[in-house]
Parts: C-alpha cells; structure tokens; sequence
C-alpha cells in the first residue's frame, strides 16, 4: 500500500516536453515503437537508449522516477532475458556448464528483447509523467476524430477513458485513506489468519467501489446539470495549437526510424 | 502534558516531484482533561496534525510525545496497539471510514481489534451509539444507507466504542444539523468534564466551540500560530483573518454597536448571551 504505481502518473513541470501538444507527443508513440521493433542489435538498442534518455532529460524529471516506473515490469524483463539465453542457441558458445550453455547469440538477443520492453515503458512514461490525463484524452480525441466517419463513437470513447483516467488514481487514494482509518482502529493484519485477512480485504473493496460508482453517477449528473451532451458541439478551453517545436520533436523520431531500416 | 509536538515537519511526497509541506517545524502543548478547538483555513495542515497523534503518520523532523509514547522521527518501529486504542482518531471524510456490511459491525471493529471480549465489546457499542444518538435501529442497516448526518454519527461511535483517551475529531460537524451539533458538541465537553478525556475538534466554524472549548490553536502553513482561549481569540482580528475565519456575530455586532453609540468595544466572552448581557447593562444605566 505504500509504494504506489507511478507509471501513468502526471508529474507537474513546465519542461518543453511538457509544454509540447499532446497531439505531438502521442504520435511520436507509434513511431517510436516501429523503431524499437526494427532493432535488433546492441547497436540499435544503445542508440535509442542514448535517444531515450535525451528525451527524458528535457522533461526535467529525474531518471529514478523513470527507474521506479519500470520496476513492477523488472521481473518480466528478467524473464525474458533468461528465456532468450536459456532456448537461444546461436553465435558463439560463451559458457558451458553442464546443461546450462550460454551462447553470444542468445545473449544479445536476451538483452535487446528485455531492452526492447524497458525503453517502450520510458518512453510511455515521459507521455504520462508530461501530459495531463485531460489532455491525454483531448489529445486522443482529436487524432482519433477522422474516424467519427466510419461510424466510431470517439467522443464516448474519449470522455470514458478521461474520467478513466480522473478516477484511477482517486481511487487508490480512496483506499488508501480507508486503510489509514483501519489502522487507526486498531487492524493489525500480520496478527490474523489468512481467512480473515482476506474477508477483510474484499470487505475493503465494497467502500470503494461503491463510493467510486457513487461518484461517477453524482459526476454524469452535474456534468448534465452543466448543459453537457454528447455529441454537441462543445468549444475548447485550451485549444491544442500546433507549434514548430511539435513538429520537430515528431521530425525527431523519424530519425531513429529511418536509421533503423537503412541499417 | 498529554499530547507535545517538537518542531515537528511533514512532506507530502507521493504527489508529483516537489514535496508538499504539510507541517513545517510545528510547535504545540496541550494539556490533559481539556477541550482543544483547531482552526485554520484549508490545506493549513490540520488534518496532516491530527493523523500524527496516534502514529498514522511519522514526522519527518522532530518530536511526537503522546501520553506516555515517544514518537521520534525516523524511528520505523511499529506502533504500539494501546496507542491506538488511547487515541481515537474520527476522519475527517465519514464515508472512506466505514467498511462493514452492517453499522454494528463497524461500530465493533475497534474494540474487537483491541482485544475485547464480545460481550463487553457490544456493550460498549451499544453506550457509543446512544451517546451520539444514533438510533439503535440503524444498528442493521448498511453504513452506504445512511444520510450523510446519520454517517458522521456512525464514525464518532465507531471510534467512541474503543473508550480512547483522546478523542481527535477532525470537522465532526460538517454534516450535521444544526441541532446534532450543538447536541454532539456539548456531549463531547461532557466527556471531556465528567471523564476527564482529552477531546480535540478540528473546525471552521469558531463559534459552535466559543461556548465549549478551553484551548484555541490556529495553524496556518504548518504552524501553530495562535494558542489561547476564545477570548483572546476573537479580537485578534489579524489572527482570524489568517485563518480564514470571521469574528462570532456576536463581537461583531458589539463592535458596531459600540462604534454608533461612540464607545469602547467591550471585551467579553463571544456568545449571545454575553452581548445581551452587555446590551441590557447599556439600556439600564441610560435610562
Ligand atoms: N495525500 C496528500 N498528498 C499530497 N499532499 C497532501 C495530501 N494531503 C494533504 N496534502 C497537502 O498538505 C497540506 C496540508 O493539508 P491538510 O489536509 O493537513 O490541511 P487541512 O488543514 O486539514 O485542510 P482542510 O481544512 O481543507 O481539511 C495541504 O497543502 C495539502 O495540499
Ligand atoms: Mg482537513
């Protein structure tokens, strides 16, 4: 309960990755992907760690937040690298041990796979800890709108993933809270048995997914009493304005693409 | 000395990366046996205060002396049970408070937690409940049925049930009525006279305390920055307005009738039946 996830937490700053249109910095996301699957070298994978970590020292935020992101995934990382030198026989043969044989092969594959992953989550958490979940959702929305046409409800989309996104941490701090009461009152779980803890956790569960229902309906209803209706033309209190530096930040990441596939 | 805090200082940090300051080198004696009002406008670190007193939050800097506790910064050892059984602590929300699928086994949880045997935990739920009034009836109900006031009134006795020795409340009364609370707070005073308990009220409203409590502290920016009785309190406009908060109506009205009728504000104790008083001493020598 006291360490919380961080990744897809907004961190305030005022960095000129912060400052960027949301639009810029989402689409950036699927470009850099197709980099990050194109690679698949120590080369590849260091040039856009270099890449990477460029970026996040322009948001300002400091490199063990980026750190802490990537830990509850450090265990799947962990797998994957095993895995690769484990069933990976290619290249040469670096250590024989029994049955255990690591080959140089495996070894790079093993660490640009795990790479792979660890650079997709910092670079997923500079949108996140740089954009608020507002934007976040505006932003979507706004690349999303071409699809309307074929019949795609986006705005409902986009105004469930925002209050999704509004809610989510609300709701761990509910919790929270509720566990601080608890504990005032005296509940000591490392005392009970196990069947007892866990009544006591899904008797936690019943606060705080009715007071989170309870607020989603009390939110629908104001929103309506405030003249909100979906679909109706609705204007923007921030506007995304589409600026130079947007363009060469997604410019940017053209880069790595380009270099991947002439590689 | 019941309850000291020693330059004590607590950051938020979870939130983003500056940490937040809730409490910056906060300084404060209470005594036992009293009752404490503590005011101070919003985000002024009341809430932050009051969760240190039974250890759900450990100072970063400083010292924490409750009862007979210790409470020193960066000590991490577990707090003891009878602590938080000798301070009962009613959050400020009521609603992220209560859990349980009936009003009585939330009201039970407590006193259970501390070891009770079943018989004399019931009867202290039974006395906690009659003591804010809640109606017995509600006993079976779920806690999400109840109105918002019945709510409050659950939590209080939830906490009650656990016979603290120091109660902090933090906005008991925010929804109350108007009756419930005057009820709620001169019960609470009962405690604090008839049982020599500890009680402290987080509040902002000055006057439903004026009448009730012996000790005023205001925090602003994680400071004490007042400590006194309501009398001294309530003519140190400076102090009011730091806290967000307005004279009683009744000094308010003194000070106007006073400045018509080209005489000094009188000082005296800030309730209506003061000014009345006052008033009718005006009207008398007059005619
Ligand atoms: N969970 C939290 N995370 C981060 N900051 C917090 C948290 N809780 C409180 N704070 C901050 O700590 C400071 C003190 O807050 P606190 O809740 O103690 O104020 P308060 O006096 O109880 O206010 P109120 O009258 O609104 O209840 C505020 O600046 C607040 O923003
Ligand atoms: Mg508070």
């Amino acid at each position: 309960m006291k360490r919380k996830i961080i990744l897809g937490r907004y961190m305030e700053g005022d960095s000129w990755v912060h400052r960027l249109d949301p639009r810029a910095k989402m689409a950036a996301m699927p470009l850099f992907m197709v980099a990050v699957f194109m690679v698949d070298g120590y080369m590849g994978a260091l040039a856009l760690l270099l890449f990477t970590l460029a970026v996040i020292r322009g948001t300002g935020i400091p490199y063990r937040y980026f750190i802490r992101a990537m830990k509850p995934l450090m265990f799947l990382m962990l797998f994957i690298l095993v895995f690769h030198l484990l069933y990976d026989a290619g290249g040469s043969k670096l250590l024989d041990a029994g049955a255990f044989k690591v080959y140089a092969g495996g070894l790079e594959k093993g660490i640009v796979s795990a790479s792979r992953m660890a650079l997709f989550i910092m670079l997923a958490a500079v949108l996140t800890f740089t954009t608020q979940p507002e934007q976040l959702a505006q932003g979507l929305g706004s690349l999303l709108k071409p699809l309307t046409c074929i019949g795609l409800p986006t705005d409902r989309l986009v105004l469930m993933l925002g209050i999704a996104l509004r809610f989510i941490p609300t709701i761990f701090e509910e919790a929270e809270r509720l566990w601080k009461a608890l504990q005032s009152r005296g509940l000591d779980l490392s005392s009970r048995p196990l069947r007892e803890k866990a009544r006591l956790i899904i008797a936690l569960l019943v606060p705080v997914t009715t007071g989170a229902f309870r607020r989603a309906i009390g939110l629908a209803d104001s929103m309506e009493a405030r003249g909100y209706r979906l679909g109706a033309p609705r204007s923007r209190f921030r506007a995304f304005v589409w600026k130079r530096a947007d363009t060469l930040f997604v410019g940017a990441f053209l880069l790595p693409v380009a270099a991947a596939a002439l590689l | 000395m019941v309850i000291s805090f020693e330059e004590v200082s607590y950051r938020y940090r979870d939130r983003g990366m500056t940490p937040i300051l809730g409490l910056d080198g906060l300084n404060l004696e209470l005594e036992e046996g009293r009752m404490i009002a503590v005011l101070g406008a919003p985000g002024s670190g009341k809430s932050t205060m009051l969760q240190h007193m039974n250890g759900l939050m450990r100072a970063d800097e400083g010292l924490v002396r409750i009862l007979d506790f210790n409470l020193e910064s960066g000590d991490s050892r577990k707090i003891p049970p009878k602590l938080r059984q000798r301070v009962g602590l009613v959050f400020q929300y009521p609603e992220q408070q209560l859990f349980e699928d009936t009003v009585e086994k939330d009201l039970l949880f407590g006193p259970l937690n501390f070891g009770w045997s079943e018989a004399e935990a019931a009867e202290a739920v039974r006395r906690a409940a009659f003591f804010v009034g809640l109606d017995e009836a509600l006993l079976a109900q779920s806690p999400f049925k109840l109105s918002s006031g019945q709510m409050r009134k659950a939590a209080v006795a939830a906490v009650l049930a656990a016979d603290p020795d120091i109660l902090a409340l933090d906005e008991p009364t925010a929804s109350l009525d108007p009756a419930s609370r005057e009820d709620l707070m001169q019960r609470l005073h009962g405690l604090t006279k008839a049982e020599g308990k500890t009680v402290i009220v987080v509040t902002h409203r000055l006057e439903e305390l004026v009448s009730y409590a012996d000790d005023f502290v205001v925090i602003k920016g994680g400071r004490v920055i007042f400590q006194g009785t309501a009398r001294e309190l309530v003519h140190k406009q400076e102090v009011l307005e730091e806290a967000g908060l307005m004279a009683p109506s009744s000094v308010r009205i003194a000070g106007t009738l006073a400045a018509q009728l080209g005489i000094e504000t009188p000082e005296m104790l800030p309730d209506a039946a003061a000014l009345a008083a006052w008033y009718a001493g005006l009207l008398e020598s007059q005619s």
